[in-house]
């Protein structure tokens, strides 16, 4: 028998899948069909330049493109059903190993960018807040601006120019998995972590201080301070749980960005990950490829939002029984 | 240690009574974004760059796409300010097109965004219904998912290129849009002049357009303003993927790429590009947020930064009678309390709230203090407590507490105090709890953290406290959270929490005005009884006479920042020696019969700009004569307590409901 309180977080949670697995559904249908009206034909990247009609035929037959559009489809998504993805046009290589490789690249450039913007930004954040209006939040505020302004690409091409170019720290290209050695992977992802996280540090830390401010001017902190407690014991255990919510929201927000930018930090640092595998697939247009990383992204973000859904019934009581 | 003019007074002047401070004003909006400096260096910096970036065929130098292959890869020079690309072609002259590019296809997206969110989230938000949920369901899912994601899967369909990829961007933020709108609508469709609108028969497009636009518009301007930031870095970055403005065109995005296949051997290659994206983004952010902050100003004052009363000068503006000597037991003496905050936007202007407050309370005597809301009655009781919130300063000549001086004491010792002899219940119970722990963390938290119990020592005391303040369950509802009690029932949480710590002085501010009436009865016998029981002294705020009567043996009454009068309770109730005491007690329901209109104080409290240099409750007073206008009304003692007021002692009846029926 569940608690009232177990039942609640599990209802939750089916909701969110509910929710987001129908919408996975349509916009991978949607997109499979709209695919298909693409002036991009996969055949062109294959024969080169002016190919005749009756080449570009030969080739649709080989690729299965001149079955109806709902044939091939379908096709897809009983493949899907069964675990399935299909395979790339061009390599013939299954959509899931190539995923498979692609997928860890990505997740850890992300990662290590939400570990770099959460150590930046939530000091700077409180810090900042403690300060609300005097000088040091203002120079941090001001530091803020700026850095949210930094391009990750750039700062990408910066760090590899001056770290691993002019210093020789980090590798300036490629990803060593992580069963490679700990120490190597972690030296492989240092640069383009820092590049995605800076920015995004920037936006914790302005969530984190606003969300700060609002909670120190709420009464239960009076109450706090009422009974004696230290400045110090307030902002960090009362404040910041309190102060939570807001900066789980954004945080959410900032996985999806990293997620996205990594597309691009992965390319200044020559990894072949998702961002990768998904511009080649457009470029090409390779449709079970797009389809693929659509899908993945998705279940990627559905993960993130239960994740979300789970801290925000621990931070706010309210929301667990509601 | 120099003081200029624009110090605030506390430490070393006596608090000013609204001389120099000016009325919070609501200045015009043009003025507002002109006093930000950083809206017209932003603004300025970006119309340059639209300036620049338009007429790019007459100020370029080179032409972007021809280079000079016999010069590639050139550090900066007096031909070439910024150098050549590898393919010899002028850098200046690409950024320069580069800003063209940049600047239309954020243009294209916010273009876009806004021509498709705006009119969809007005309509969604104004008509809510299924459609709207349907659409906001979508469009949260859009949103959750990575934006460069979305849109190359959408570019994947239109194929690459610029403003194709830049519509496609817009199409997202549009999402974005629509969710901002549809959040604003639905908030000021509740406004009271938008219903007001719709019942005298607006047409919907007439109210969207007059009544509602307008109220979402700043932060609908806002949003635009970062989108363009935003659109920049997403034209750079499909430009720099080859998905958007595609070579040998130039744009910031390309160029960075460039200079990334030749960053190696050329390194300045990178700098120009990146540093316009950011120098632009800057500046559109810096513009967002200077809109943001001329609309709404945010508020950073908070009490974690209390300090304590600073030591005020002696001299007073009244000339005031001494105040009785405090009895040698007294366990609250204060002399010469003043209060004031700073004037938002005005650098340097404070208001004051309290003015020059002396009383004093007895050893386990119970003080009322009463007054209107804005008397600053409140005020007054927090600054003993040491917690009124920065920016606010607390000055007094002296503020003892069983014989500890706390005038010029510092935070940690107003902590010690607060820690252990002072207790404060606040007005709203379920604000003053924290949501997010439960009764238990709270309650033991003192008693662990500041009295050192062990956990368990902790939640027995705690249970014991719940136990007498008759919460029933104690043990089971130490696992509960706030919201899981009543008004009544969290108030009893607060009681035991002040009391926990054993202070000999409870403040209890308002303890009863939010709760239901059928309630407020039971919360004051506890109150009383418990003060009786454990004999601390007890002040308790109130606007409620029936309260004061009931608990309490002496009462000061406030008004406009002043003490008007003070005695007994009996003595000031019964016959009231200033005309405000005497209004307050006339217009109470239950003192009259329930016929005809009630009698009241006309009017409201003055704000401190309107308190002028006399008598501060003259444009209230029926008694008013002209001397109440000439200069400030002087404390008067008087047998048992004291008044200020020029006509105590003429005889007149000031209690009279006839008078107060106007």
């Amino acid at each position: 028998m569940l608690s009232e309180e177990e039942a609640g977080v599990l209802r939750m949670v089916l909701t969110r899948i509910s929710l987001v697995v129908p919408l996975v559904v349509v916009v991978s249908t949607a997109a499979y069909f709209l695919g298909a009206l693409s002036p991009v034909d996969p055949a062109e990247s294959v024969l080169g330049p002016d190919p005749t009609q009756a080449q570009i035929d030969a080739v649709h037959a080989q690729m299965g493109l001149d079955r109806p559009i709902t044939t091939q489809f379908l096709e897809w998504a009983s493949g899907v059903l069964r675990g399935d993805l299909g395979s790339s046009l061009f390599s013939h290589e299954p959509v899931t190993t190539m995923l498979a490789r692609a997928l860890p690249v990505t997740l850890s450039l992300t990662m290590g960018g939400l570990v770099i913007s959460l150590l930046l930004g939530i000091p700077a954040g409180i810090w900042s807040a403690l300060r609300a209006g005097r000088l040091g939040d203002r120079v941090t505020t001001g530091a803020v601006t700026f850095w949210q302004a930094v391009p990750n690409f750039w700062l990408a091409l910066l760090l590899i120019l001056f770290f691993a170019v002019h210093l020789g720290w980090f590798p300036a290209v490629g990803y060593t998995p992580m069963s490679e050695g700990l120490g190597e992977w972690l030296r492989s992802i240092a640069l383009p972590s820092l590049a995605l996280g800076m920015s995004a540090g920037a936006v914790v830390a302005r969530q984190t201080r606003s969300a700060l401010i609002g909670v120190l001017q709420q009464e239960y902190v009076r109450t706090a301070m009422a009974q004696g407690l230290s400045r110090r014991r307030i902002v960090l255990k009362y404040g910041l749980k309190n102060a939570g919510v807001p900066v789980v929201t954004v945080v959410a927000f900032e996985v999806a960005g990293l997620f996205g930018g990594s597309i691009v930090v992965e390319r200044m640092f020559s990894m072949r990950g998702f961002g990768t595998l998904a511009i080649d697939a457009v470029l090409r247009r390779d449709p079970d490829v797009i389809q693929g990383v659509i899908v993945v992204a998705a279940a990627v973000m559905l993960l993130v939002q239960l994740v979300l859904d789970l801290s925000y019934a621990w931070l706010n009581p309210k929301v667990r029984l509601s | 240690m120099t003081v200029s003019v624009t110090d605030p007074p506390g430490a070393d002047a006596p608090l000013a009574t609204g001389s120099g401070a000016r009325p919070p004003g609501r200045g015009r909006l043009a003025r507002r974004l002109r006093a930000k400096a950083v809206i017209p260096v932003a603004g300025g910096f970006l119309a340059l760059l639209v300036l620049v970036a338009a007429a790019a065929p007459l100020v370029a130098p080179f032409d972007p796409a021809t280079g000079d292959l016999l010069h590639p890869s050139q550090l900066p020079s007096g031909a070439h300010w910024l150098g050549t690309d590898s393919l010899g072609r002028d850098v200046l002259s690409r950024l320069i097109y580069g800003a063209r590019v940049a600047l239309l296809a954020a243009l294209v997206a916010v273009g876009v965004a806004v021509a498709l969110g705006l009119p969809l989230g007005l309509v969604l938000g104004y008509r809510g219904g299924w459609a709207d949920r349907v659409v906001l369901r979508a469009a949260e899912g859009i949103n959750a998912m990575p934006f460069l994601l979305v849109a190359i899967t959408l570019i994947a369909v239109l194929g690459p290129g610029l403003f194709k990829s830049m519509a496609v961007v817009g199409l997202v933020y549009a999402v974005m849009v629509l969710r901002l709108v549809r959040g604003e609508v639905l908030a000021a469709r509740e406004e009271l002049y938008v219903t007001g609108a719709a019942v005298t028969g607006a047409s919907t497009a007439r109210i969207l357009w007059r009544h509602i636009l307008p109220n979402i518009a700043p932060s609908l301007i806002v949003q635009v303003t970062t989108m363009f930031a935003t659109s920049i870095v997403a034209e750079a970055t499909l430009s720099y993927l080859g998905l958007g403005t595609q070579p040998p065109e130039a744009s910031w995005g390309n160029m960075l790429a460039d200079a990334q296949q030749s960053a190696f051997s050329q390194w300045f290659l990178a700098v120009p590009s990146g540093v316009a994206i950011l120098v632009t983004v800057l500046a559109f952010n810096l513009l967002g947020d200077g809109i943001r902050d001329a609309f709404s100003r945010e508020d950073t004052g908070n009490v974690l930064d209390a300090r304590g009363a600073t030591v005020a000068a002696p001299a007073r503006e009244q000339d005031d009678d001494e105040p009785a000597p405090a009895a040698d037991d007294a366990l609250v003496v204060v002399r010469g309390l003043s209060v004031s905050f700073p004037v938002p936007g005005q650098r340097g202007a404070w208001t004051p709230a309290v003015t020059d407050v002396s009383f004093s309370i007895g050893r386990g005597k119970v003080v009322g203090l009463v007054g209107e809301s804005g008397s600053g009655k409140s005020v007054t009781a927090m600054a003993l407590a040491g917690l009124v919130p920065s920016p606010g300063r607390v000055g007094a000549r002296s503020i003892t507490f069983d014989g500890r001086e706390l005038a010029g004491a510092d935070a940690e010792s107003m902590r010690a105090l607060r820690a252990g002899s002072l207790g404060v219940v606040f007005q709203d119970p379920l604000k003053a709890l924290n949501p997010a722990f439960t009764i238990g963390t709270q309650l033991t938290e003192g008693l662990r953290v500041v009295h050192g119990m062990s956990t368990r020592d902790a939640r027995r005391e705690a249970v014991e406290w719940l136990d007498r303040v008759r919460i029933p369950g104690a043990a089971a509802r130490l696992r509960q959270y706030p919201h899981e009690f009543s008004g009544g029932m969290a108030q009893r949480v607060m009681i035991a929490m002040a009391l926990s710590s054993r202070p000999t002085l409870l403040i209890a501010d308002e303890p009863t005005t939010a709760l239901d009436v059928t309630v407020q009865g039971e919360i004051l016998d506890l109150l009383r009884e418990l003060q009786a029981e454990s004999g601390l002294s007890l002040l308790i705020i109130t606007h409620d006479q029936g309260v004061v009567a009931d608990l309490a043996e002496t009462m000061l009454v406030m008004y406009a920042g002043q003490l008007v009068e003070s005695g007994r309770v009996a003595d000031v109730l019964g016959n009231p020696r200033h005309p405000y005491t005497a209004g307050l007690v006339a217009s109470v329901p239950r003192n009259r019969r329930r016929t005809g209109p009630l009698p009241r104080i006309g009017g409201v409290v003055p704000a401190a700009d309107e308190w002028g240099p006399g008598c501060r409750f003259r444009a209230r007073c029926p008694f008013a004569t002209d001397e109440c206008a000439t200069g400030p009304v002087p404390l008067r003692r008087v047998a048992g307590g004291s008044s200020r007021c020029v006509r105590t002692g003429e005889g007149l009846a000031f209690a009279d409901p006839a008078v107060w029926l106007r």
